[in-house]
């Protein structure tokens, strides 16, 4: 049975009116969104349209026409219904791939009877939010629809109805909306201690609401200018936390995701000194200058910057806040210059977002750089409420605050503050279906997982970052996180004295993360220098004496997670003469090809005197380990040539006596011993 | 004569202290970037982010005092930070700004020294 009551056609127009924002859900809606398939899912039908139809054919003679056209296609066709514009929908034998549909509809249609054949595939509506100004946001809608948007309505389904992380807000403060449930606002804290930028009448205070930023001519030096208050908190929070689906308003990113309101910010700004406060403060950083913080935030939004480098006392309270398991995310800055001088986006293990215009461009005024990490939607605004800019709750009022809901309103505006937060947003929706997930592990994703800068695009990967903010992409990989596989290799039995080689060769990470590090490690055995313990390939000189070796390696990715794998080695005892049985000398080799072809034996004194010189000088350092590895390459074939020929090996003999004469004098002379 | 140089530190202080608490107005957006005078409000008083050694009693009077006659400029304490660093005060024109920093950075028991700039909204 057809469960679809609408055609084909009827449901592209009307999910394509959903994604541009009308409002309003038909049932035929709920049922789509209900059997939504993924992008690969199977097709099972082809729309069919063959030319000459006649109306009046009855159902017998199409069904034959059916069989007969599937058997001149090689594939068996059952006629489902007759659908408008003449066409009509066929079932195929079985599910199919879009390939596999497609090669059957290319077919079809190389008979003269069929005028177009095309899978019927599944149209996926939007997950559309009913919220009002939804159609207006943007930056928010499906990146088919969108070039800059941050996609997030894949995203949302995936996210489902899983509890999105906690993201706080250090900003100017958090007003009462009633586009954000009061049950998602955490209790905050108010860190702006200057009684003049506070405005409040107090110091630090546990109200993290917020009173005004607005200032009179001259208030912030010589020669500024008056300004409104800007409920720039309020419109960051709205961007990352606005409730969805609630009939109101806008959507916010992850508009589930409990919120932290941090007041740094106030008349004129702020000091550096309170923000570092309170970025600590929020990811619940343990400080005897600080009140306890009983909800720590796992992201924190800083949609703020300082003209100044990253020094090492900010630096250290991004490390605090890295430390205690928070990601921290800033503004990139608006200075159209580079980011690389605005704090703290100019800090390591900071996200720095770089806003874009509609159009994938970087902002007019968007810092960029290499300390930008991505780019996201900011707006570019040539007017007031100009709606390419980033709409968000905001308050009517121009000084104090009009109370909610009375002065509750929607403001459109620009900038790298408006970008960072859906940075921000989508922090939290990742960390809603994977829990588990490290700061670098989502800044890993985040990066990784960005959409390609547009042909034409002002922006590149050295001044926007990694690319631009894809949600959806995100969620999935952070659906998908897997840990590195390590591989130490397969065990080994050596002679004592020999460089071994430990290789990691078969180690892989996970896409989209790639392996940040190897490490070689000794767990058990005589113990041996490692060289080299931090690359793919190590290698050590078994001891002379013999015994098992246990050895283990780290691999990590670049998203923050590892995994180890050991291996075996045993070391037979290396057959020492007694002529070379002197502590400190080295064993047999039999490694040392040409000499040891040349003189018959490895154990002739001059072939172990040549290999005390490779494991005493050539092994101790790079330059050395190459030249051997080069001659462990090169000389095999040429050690086999001359073995079976006595007048040959005697010649290399007389070549290599010189060698071994200066190997014994370098040996024995005082500072070889160094 | 180390009491008089507390007490006058500590008047040198209280004023500084008036100057960064009470009626410190940050400086206006438009000013020219990256002109470090932004942390320097109209009366010319600023604040400063200053990691010492571990041991140091930076809210000492007596130490405060004799670290404002060695790089000749009075400091005021204002309050411990997050992270361990202090947050002081001090009165110098802007231009004198680096200077400070630096005669604060050669001090052996000073680790970092970063000026209290003024953050903004992007």
């Amino acid at each position: 049975m057809d469960r679809n009551p609408g055609n084909p056609i009827i449901r592209i127009l009307s999910a394509t009116l959903l994604a541009i924002g009308l409002m309003g859900a038909p049932p035929v809606f709920a049922e789509l969104s209900a059997r939504a398939a993924p992008g690969a899912a199977p097709i099972e039908r082809l729309i069919v349209k063959r030319r000459a139809v006649s109306s009046v054919r009855g159902a017998v003679a199409v069904r034959s026409d059916v069989r007969a056209l599937g058997e001149r296609a090689g594939v068996s066709l059952s006629s489902l219904r007759r659908m408008s514009g003449g066409a009509e929908v066929l079932r195929l034998p079985r599910a199919m791939t879009a390939a596999q549909a497609q090669t059957v509809a290319q077919r079809l249609m190389q008979d003269p009877s069929v005028e177009y054949a095309e899978p019927d595939r599944w149209v996926r509506p939007f997950l559309v939010p009913n919220d009002p100004h939804y159609a207006g946001q943007w930056n928010l809608h499906d990146a088919r629809s969108e070039i800059a948007t941050a996609n997030l309505p894949d995203a949302w389904d995936l996210a489902g109805a899983a509890p999105p992380a906690v993201v706080a807000v250090v900003d100017t403060g958090l007003l009462s909306h009633a586009d954000i449930d009061a049950a998602r606002v955490l209790p905050g804290y108010d860190f702006v201690v200057n009684p003049f930028t506070a405005n409040d009448g107090d110091g630090r205070d546990t109200d993290p609401g917020d009173p005004g930023d607005w200032v009179g001519a001259d208030d912030c030096g010589a020669g500024s200018s008056a300004q409104n208050s800007s409920w720039h908190g309020t419109h960051v929070a709205g961007i990352i936390g606005a409730s969805r689906d609630n009939t109101i308003g806008i959507s916010g990113v992850s508009g589930n995701a409990k919120l932290l309101p941090v007041r740094v910010l106030g008349r004129c700004g702020g000091y550096l000194s309170d923000v570092l406060d309170g970025a600590r403060w929020a990811a619940g950083v343990a400080d005897p200058y600080l009140p306890p913080n009983p909800n720590p935030a796992q992201i924190l939004n800083l949609s703020l910057g300082a003209e100044t480098s990253c020094s090492p006392l900010v630096q250290s309270a991004v490390d605090d806040v890295v430390a205690a398991g928070a990601v921290i995310i800033a503004a990139a800055g608006n200075t159209a210059s580079s980011a690389s001088a605005i704090a703290p986006g100019n800090c390591a293990g900071v996200i720095a977002v770089a806003a874009l215009d509609r159009n994938g461009n970087r902002a007019y005024y968007s810092s960029f750089g290499s300390t930008v990490a991505l780019s996201a939607p900011g707006g570019a605004q040539y007017y007031v409420g100009d709606s390419n800019g980033i709409v968000s709750i905001s308050n009517t009022a121009t000084t104090a605050p009009s109370p909610s809901p009375g002065g509750d309103t929607y403001k459109y505006i620009q900038g790298t503050s408006m970008s960072a937060p859906h940075v921000a947003g989508v922090a939290s929706l990742m960390l809603a279906i994977n829990p588990a997930l490290t700061p670098g592990q989502i800044r890993q994703k985040l990066l990784a997982t960005a959409r390609a800068f547009p042909a034409g695009s002002n922006c590149t990967t050295a001044t926007c970052g990694a690319g631009m903010l894809d949600a959806t992409v995100a969620l999935q990989s952070a659906a998908n996180a897997l840990a590195p596989t390590a591989d130490a290799g397969t065990d080994q039995t050596v002679v004592g004295d020999t460089v071994v080689l430990l290789t990691a060769a078969g180690s892989a990470a996970a896409a989209p993360a790639s392996i940040a590090q190897y490490t070689w490690t000794q767990v058990s055995g005589p113990t041996v220098a490692i060289s080299d313990s931090n690359t793919v390939g190590a290698t050590f000189v078994a001891p002379e004496q013999g015994g098992s070796l246990r050895f283990q390696l780290t691999v990590a990715d670049d998203g923050g997670l590892a995994a180890t794998d050991v291996v075996d080695v045993q070391v037979a005892a290396a057959a020492v003469s007694a002529a070379d049985a002197s502590p400190g000398t080295g064993g047999g080799d039999s490694r040392c090809f040409i000499a040891t072809a040349a003189y018959g034996s490895p154990d002739v004194a001059d072939v172990r005197q040549l290999r005390r010189f490779r494991n005493r000088y050539l092994l101790t350092n790079p330059v050395g380990r190459a030249l051997v590895a080069a001659y462990y390459r090169l000389s095999p074939p040429f050690a086999d040539a001359i073995r079976p020929y006595p007048l040959l090996r005697k010649l290399v003999r007389i070549g290599l006596a010189p060698y071994v004469a200066a190997v014994r004098w370098f040996g024995a002379s005082p500072g070889a011993n160094r | 004569m180390r009491t008089r140089v507390a007490l006058a530190t500590a008047l040198a202080g209280v004023a500084a202290i008036g100057a960064c608490e009470t009626s410190t107005r940050l400086p206006s957006p438009a000013g020219p970037p990256g002109v470090r005078a932004e942390s320097v409000d109209r009366a010319g008083s600023m604040q400063l982010i200053v990691l010492f050694r571990a041991g140091t009693n930076a809210a000492d009077p007596v130490f405060l005092a004799a670290l404002s006659r060695d790089i000749g400029t009075p400091l005021a304490y204002l309050r411990p930070l997050s992270g361990g660093a202090h947050l002081l005060c001090a009165s110098v024109p802007p231009e004198s700004l680096d200077d400070l920093v630096r005669r604060l950075q050669d001090r052996p028991e000073v680790l970092d020294v970063q000026p209290d700039v003024a953050v903004r909204r992007q």
